[in-house]
């Protein structure tokens, strides 16, 4: 009887314990289930954000290739609107030019020695205007001296150094030759430009007399 | 009468002298404007030439930066 109590024990405590242990399995399985499942709802999200960004990005690329494409249409409006304008201020100054003569000679309430003086004194700010010009390009000239001085020396050292090949140092001098006499050529033609501007000055001289008051 | 025909003469002689300094005056302005425009011409050729080699030379430079 006491081993028939022991056993019934023994079988009631191992029952307890199974059905314990199923319920906390069943109970973890569930949680397991239940962070699966919002596993699966955040993954969900996020695709469906994935998603949404990707249209965005999508919408956004549309929009930037139709910007793109408006922005160029505008660029060629304004370079066609641009030449438009350029062939207009052309067009204007060749029309200036060729009335050149009638503007010239038109003296309005002038008498023609005041005319005359008046044209002159155009002529000679004009003059003053092509020496101020020759000013500048002598600048240019002086300037442009002394970087082919520079990369004369820099060639030098190269060649001393043979860090270059010597057939990229003869491109190079080439180079050096052809801006040399391009700046001689300049120079030639600023001393004639002065010289044949101080003989037009003076041939402006010659023929305006001065107005006697 | 005598007088009255004097006076017309008198300005019949000054309209003519007048006419004459007008048309001397006028030829010698077209003198020096024609002079005067050929000068500016020949000065805007010149600053023409003058700055397209100054471009020559500054192409040329910009060769020289590579180096």
């Amino acid at each position: 009887m006491k081993n028939i109590f022991k056993l019934m024990t023994l079988f009631l405590t191992f029952f307890v314990l199974s059905s314990t242990s199923t319920y906390a399995q069943g109970k973890s399985q569930d949680k397991i289930k239940g962070k699966k499942e919002n596993v699966n709802k955040v993954k969900d999200d996020i695709d469906e954000e994935a998603e949404e960004y990707q249209e965005k990005a999508k919408e956004m690329k549309e929009k930037g290739k139709a910007n793109k494409d408006k922005a160029k249409d505008k660029m060629k409006e304004k370079k066609e609107k641009g030449k438009v304008e350029k062939d207009m201020a052309k067009d204007k100054m060749k029309e200036e030019k060729d009335k050149g003569n009638a503007y010239g000679r038109d003296k309005g309430d002038m008498t023609g020695k005041e005319f005359g003086q008046h044209r002159a004194a155009m002529a000679k700010e004009k003059i003053e205007n092509s020496e101020k010009s020759f000013n500048e390009n002598e600048e240019t000239l002086k300037n442009g001296r002394a970087k082919v001085k520079e990369a004369k020396e820099k060639v030098e050292k190269q060649r001393e150094d043979k860090s270059v090949n010597e057939e990229i140092l003869k491109q190079k001098e080439e180079k050096i030759s052809k801006a040399e006499e391009k700046l001689n050529e300049l120079e030639e033609v600023i001393k004639k430009g002065k010289e044949k501007v101080r003989k037009k000055g003076e041939e402006i001289d010659k023929v305006v007399k001065p107005v006697e008051n | 009468m005598k007088k009255i025909s004097l006076l017309v003469m008198s300005i019949i002689l000054i309209g003519i002298v007048s006419c004459r300094d007008t048309k001397k005056e006028q030829e010698e302005l077209d003198k020096t404007l024609d002079t005067i425009e050929s000068v500016e011409q020949e000065i805007d050729e010149t600053v023409e030439e003058v700055e397209k080699k100054a471009e020559e030379v500054e192409s040329a430079l910009k060769e020289l930066d590579s180096i």
